[in-house]
Formats: C-alpha cells, sequence, structure tokens
C-alpha cells in the first residue's frame, strides 16, 4: 500500500497543495483536477522528485525518501514533458534507462523489444527520435515506465499528443495492467478516467476535495443534472454544462439544483458534469 | 561501471566538444607554425653527434663537425661561441637575496617573511647540490634555449592546460546539466539510481575533460616535435646555465627547480600538473554545475569564481596579516596554478610562499574542489528537482 499522510507542499509563501491524504492499493486512480491543481506537484513527490514541506508518504509503511533506491524500483514513472535524447533511438534511451532502474543487460536486450512492440513502436526501433511525432514519443515514454513492471505505475497527463486510436489502445493497456499493480493516472480529460480509473481523486482549492468511484462521484449530482433545447432558457441560477448537436438541433446540458424550467428532462450525471460543475470558476 | 560507459558515450556524442578541441588544435598549429627557430633546430641536429654535456668530450666533438658552409656554418659558429669556456653557474650561487628581495617587495612580516627565507635556505641546498652535480653544463639549445623554453613551457603547455581545461569545464557543465538540456531529469531521477548518477556522470566527465586534454596534447606535441628538432636535447637539464628566468623583482637568475629534470621530465611533469589542473578545473565546474542547474548561468558563474579568486588577493590590502594570508593562500588554489604554469616545479615568485608550491597546491585544490563536489552532490540529493 501506498500511503500520503498529510502532505503538504509549500514554494515559499505559496502552497501548492495542504494536508492531503490518500491511500493507494491495487487499481487505477484518476486523479483529475484543471491544470495548476496541484496533481503533478504530488506526482512528483511520489516519484521523489519533490519532498513534502510536512507529512510523510509511506510505502508498506516506510518512508519513501529513506526507502531511497528500494522505493524507487517499484515505481515506473511517465512525467507530464516526457524528455528525451533526440540523437537516440528508442532501443538505446530505453537501455540507457534500464540500465538506471538496475535492470539486468540481458533482461533488458528481451524487454525492450517487446515493450517498443506493445507500444506499436516495433517498427521505429532503432530509428532516430528526432524524427518521432509527438505521439510517438509519449509512446516511448510509456513504454520507459513500463521497463522495470513496476508495482506503481504513475503516469501524468499519459495520453497527451496521442490520437483517438492510441488513446483507446492506451486506456485497454492501463486496464490489463492495474490487475496486480498502483495505477496513478494524473489528467484533465475526463474520457481518459472515466472507464478506467476505480477511483477518481479531484483537489480544489489545493486541498483534496474527493476521493471515491466515478460512480459515487457522479451520483453526487444525482437530479440535478437536466437536458433542454430552449438554450436560451439556461441562465442564472442555472449553470450550464455541455452542449451537442441531436437530429439537427442543440441539446444543452446544465445543472439546476431548484426551480427547473418544465422544458427540461433529467439526465444521467457523467464524470464531466462533475467536473465541470466542481471547477466552474475555473474551467467556464 | 555500465552505466558510466553509457554517461561517456553521452559526452563523446557533443558535437560541441569536438568543435572546441578542434578550434584549439588548430589555435596550437598557429603557434607551432610561427615558432621556427633554425639554430635552435641545428643545435638539436647536431646534438646527436656533440651530446648534452658540456665538457671535454662535448669541446672534441664539436670541433670535429663540418658544415657547407652559408647558414649552418654560422650556427656552428655561434654553438662554439657560446659554448666555450662556460662555467657552472650555480657554482657560489646564493639565493638568500631573492626571499629578501620579495620579502621586501611585499612588505611581508612575521610567518610570512620567514616562510620565505625557509623557502630559500631550502632552495640553497638544492642549488648546492646541482652545484656538485654540474647540472647547469647542459647543453639545452644553448643560445636559443630562452625561446624555446618558454615557447615549449609557458606558450604551448599553458595554452594546453588552458585548452584543457576549458573542454573539461564545459564538458562537466554539459555533464552536469545533461538531463536538464534535454528535459529528461523527470524520467531519469526518478529511476533506482536516482541522483546519484551523478557518481557516474562525474567520472564521465573527470575521464572526458582528460582524454579532451590528453588528445589535445598529444596531437599538438607530436606536432610541435615533427616540426622542431629536439634530437638529445631530451637529455639535456632545465636548469641549464642557458636557461633563466627573469622577474622585475629579482631580475634575470638561472633557471632552478627542486628536482633535477631532463627536458623530457620536466615536460611529463608540467603535462601531469596540468592534467591534475585540468581535474580541479572539472571538478569545479561540476559542482557548479549541480548547484546551478542551468548549464548557461553555471558557466558563467565558473567563469566568474575564477575571476574573483585571480582578484580577491589584489583586493585585500597587504598591510593587514589577513590580507597576506588571503593572497599567499590564494596561490594555492587551481587558477592561480594555471596562471603561474611556467613557475612549476621552481621555487616561485614573490608570491609563492611555499616549496613545491604546484604540488601542494594541486592536492589542497583537489581536496577543496573534491569536498565541493561532494557538497554539491548532498545538496543535490537533498533538493526539489521542479
Amino acid at each position: 500500500m501506498l500511503a500520503v499522510n498529510h502532505v503538504t507542499k509549500k514554494y515559499g509563501t505559496f502552497t501548492a497543495l495542504e494536508d492531503i491524504t490518500i491511500e493507494f492499493h491495487s487499481g487505477v486512480y484518476g486523479l483529475l483536477a484543471p491544470n495548476g491543481s496541484g496533481k503533478t506537484t504530488l506526482i512528483k513527490m511520489l516519484a521523489t522528485l519533490l519532498f513534502p514541506t510536512s507529512g510523510e508518504i509511506l510505502w508498506e509503511g516506510m518512508d519513501i525518501i529513506k526507502l531511497g533506491e528500494r522505493y524507487r524500483e517499484v515505481i515506473g514513472y511517465l512525467p507530464q514533458e516526457f524528455g528525451y535524447y533526440k540523437h537516440q533511438s528508442p532501443r538505446q534511451f530505453l537501455h540507457y534507462l534500464a540500465a538506471l532502474k538496475g535492470i539486468d543487460r540481458a533482461v533488458a536486450r528481451r524487454k525492450v523489444p517487446e515493450l517498443l512492440e506493445l507500444v506499436s513502436l516495433g517498427d521505429v526501433i532503432d530509428t532516430k527520435m528526432r524524427k518521432f511525432s509527438g505521439g510517438m514519443v509519449q509512446r516511448v515514454g510509456i513504454a520507459q515506465a513500463m521497463l522495470n513492471d513496476p508495482r506503481i505505475l504513475i503516469l501524468d497527463e499519459p495520453t497527451a499528443g496521442l490520437d483517438p486510436k492510441e488513446r483507446v489502445r492506451f486506456r485497454n493497456l492501463i486496464s490489463e495492467l492495474s490487475r496486480d499493480r498502483i495505477v496513478i493516472l494524473s489528467t484533465h480529460i475526463v474520457s481518459d478516467i472515466e472507464t478506467i480509473a476505480n477511483r477518481v481523486i479531484m483537489f480544489k482549492d489545493r486541498k483534496l476535495f474527493c476521493n471515491d468511484s466515478p460512480a459515487n462521484i457522479c451520483r453526487t449530482l444525482s437530479g440535478n443534472v437536466y437536458e433542454t433545447w430552449e438554450i436560451e432558457s439556461v441562465t442564472v441560477p442555472y449553470f450550464p454544462l455541455t452542449q451537442r448537436q441531436e437530429n439537427g438541433r442543440t441539446l444543452v446540458r446544465f445543472v439546476c439544483e431548484s426551480g427547473c424550467p418544465e422544458s427540461a428532462r433529467p439526465g444521467e450525471p457523467t464524470l464531466e458534469d462533475v467536473f465541470l460543475y466542481v471547477y466552474r470558476d475555473q474551467v467556464m | 561501471m555500465f552505466i558510466y560507459w553509457l554517461e561517456l558515450r553521452k559526452l563523446l556524442s557533443s558535437a560541441a566538444a569536438w568543435g572546441f578541441l578542434a578550434v584549439c588544435l588548430l589555435f596550437n598549429l598557429f603557434i607551432i607554425g610561427n615558432s621556427g627557430n633554425g639554430y635552435a633546430d641545428y643545435i638539436g641536429a647536431v646534438s646527436k653527434e656533440t651530446g648534452v654535456v658540456l665538457g671535454e668530450s662535448f669541446r672534441d666533438r664539436l670541433s670535429f663537425l663540418t658544415t657547407d658552409g652559408g647558414r649552418e656554418a654560422q650556427y656552428l659558429e655561434w654553438l662554439k661561441l657560446e659554448t666555450h669556456g662556460v662555467t657552472d653557474v650555480f657554482e657560489g650561487y646564493e639565493t638568500g637575496y631573492i626571499g629578501e628581495r620579495y620579502i621586501a617587495a611585499a612588505g611581508a612580516t612575521g610567518y610570512f617573511a620567514q616562510a620565505m627565507r625557509d623557502k630559500y635556505a631550502a632552495l640553497q641546498k638544492v642549488v648546492d647540490g646541482k652545484a656538485k652535480r654540474d647540472e647547469s653544463l647542459s647543453l639545452y639549445f644553448a643560445g636559443a634555449t630562452y625561446a624555446r623554453h618558454q615557447l615549449l613551457f609557458k606558450s604551448l603547455t599553458g595554452w594546453l592546460t588552458t585548452e584543457g581545461a576549458l573542454i573539461a569545464a564545459l564538458v562537466a557543465l554539459l555533464s552536469a546539466g545533461y538531463e536538464q538540456i534535454c528535459q529528461t531529469g523527470d524520467v531519469v531521477y526518478s529511476t533506482r539510481k536516482g541522483r546519484r548518477i551523478m557518481l557516474p556522470k562525474l567520472a564521465a566527465s573527470l575521464t572526458a575533460g582528460l582524454g579532451a586534454y590528453a588528445i589535445l596534447a598529444l596531437l599538438t606535441l607530436a606536432l610541435y616535435f615533427g616540426m622542431n628538432e629536439y634530437g638529445e636535447v631530451w637529455r639535456s637539464n632545465v636548469s641549464s646555465l642557458f636557461n633563466y628566468r627573469v622577474d622585475w623583482i629579482a631580475g634575470a637568475r638561472p633557471f632552478v627547480t627542486w628536482h633535477s629534470f631532463s627536458v623530457l621530465t620536466y615536460l611529463l611533469a608540467v603535462l601531469g600538473v596540468g592534467a591534475g589542473g585540468v581535474l580541479c578545473f572539472s571538478l569545479m565546474a561540476f559542482g557548479i554545475g549541480m548547484w546551478v542547474r542551468n548549464s548557461y548561468i553555471a558557466f558563467l558563474l565558473f567563469l566568474a569564481a575564477n575571476a574573483a579568486m585571480v582578484a580577491v588577493p589584489g583586493l585585500m590590502p597587504q598591510t593587514w596579516t589577513a590580507g597576506m594570508a588571503v593572497r599567499y593562500f590564494s596561490m594555492l588554489t587551481s587558477v592561480w596554478l594555471w596562471l603561474k604554469h611556467a613557475l612549476w616545479f621552481t621555487d616561485g615568485d614573490m608570491d609563492i610562499l611555499w616549496a613545491h608550491f604546484e604540488t601542494l597546491g594541486l592536492g589542497v585544490s583537489l581536496a577543496a574542489l573534491t569536498a565541493f563536489c561532494v557538497l554539491a552532490g548532498i545538496r543535490f540529493g537533498k533538493r526539489d528537482l521542479t
């Protein structure tokens, strides 16, 4: 178990995260919040790149800072801005990272092509990465995160740069991987996690806002989401969520807490609805 | 070890480092190209016949030498004149006056004055030993000695140390800041090896720095010795009566080294200290690179730190004991060792208080800069990597 206990992170007088307590067991955890809400700060602390100002992060009951390499050898990490050596091929780069991860060279020789095949880069395994598209680079990043078969897989905005087909492949891959490990997936794209996350963690105002299953989180708006064709009727105090085209007309989804218009019909709340509503001050 | 090789390979793939090395070689080629000295080459050539010990045998062999006239005849004439009736310059040579002049010029008192006197008392014993062994009765390049010695041991090896130090510093900064430049820090420092990768990075950058210095030295000196005839002069003593040094306080005086050096062993010793200096600058740059993660700012800081070390002794009032201490101890820093490279293995000058200052300074600098690197590494291990 990975436990974040009352962790606060400050940069001088600025507080990036305040008193965060979360427990991670096997499964997919989606960190869902707008940019700048502290997701990456938490992720970097989990990757030991940042140190908590107060509080502690425990892996199987021991402080991850004290565990040092014994902790880092169980993590796989894909950072938000995945850098790479442009003059190297994916094979060379992954072999370098395999050495840093303490993977035996013979094992790495077998595993590197396997992983690159898994992320559909088998045909460019020896091509210099300077020629790669953003999506290809991101797939190299995913492959390197899985090199050491990590018990904790930490992915910060992993689907950035992937096309829709790659996104689906990626989600399926994460679902498979999550059976016997902790997958922590940070994103502000709701569709990345709504189908695969066992739990969704949201931050608001630098604090933990919720840590629950997607269904329970959706339930918080139960009975408050409506849809209407009459776009002009969705004004204050209603909160508009999304619009979509249906039969050539625009259907508006909105949150209504009381006194809903008669023309509106109730809708099933989605994670996206909750996201838009919770972060209405930041998103809209 | 494997990670060390991978780090080294990263540095070896740097086009900028190779480009800089090529520019340095071109510059050295320019220096060598303008160093022609027909008389010195003639002496180098005839030394194979005459040997380099100025005695009866030398004079006999010299008298048998013939030329086809022209310039060589003139060179032979000069050589005969210069080596005729020479005497051992160390016989009866007193060194005490040098120390007294330096003490007076520096206004040194107390411990500093005593240390200076002690140094020249020790040098006197060395000079007496050299006199006993007739070390000064060595041909070297006769009348062309000063020019050749200055060219090789002041200009060329000086530039080699400068270039080696600069390349080593650049390579060290590249190594320390590589992940910052490539934005791979998050991935690299979160691996099992983590921030401890700085150790193989340091080893790789020291190797690359030394390697660059070795390549520069090998190619430059191969070119130099290919173009300048040394013959048997390799075996000449650098404390030859024809060699001398000049400073504005003690005037012109024999070139006295603490040990007995032939041209070959002196060159090897100078290259050895040069390599030590390169290591020092490499350590300093790497430490700064760990402290300041932006390589460009780190390079400016590296230059500023060295400039400050040069400037500080001059800015300290020499009427204070502390000011004087700063001045004398500064001479043990790598940048001052580099500036005083032409005096390595000699008694030095007014600023040098201790015998074997280059060895002492190298030891002190290596120890201090290693400690600095360790501290920078500890700090790097505990800091946030944002």
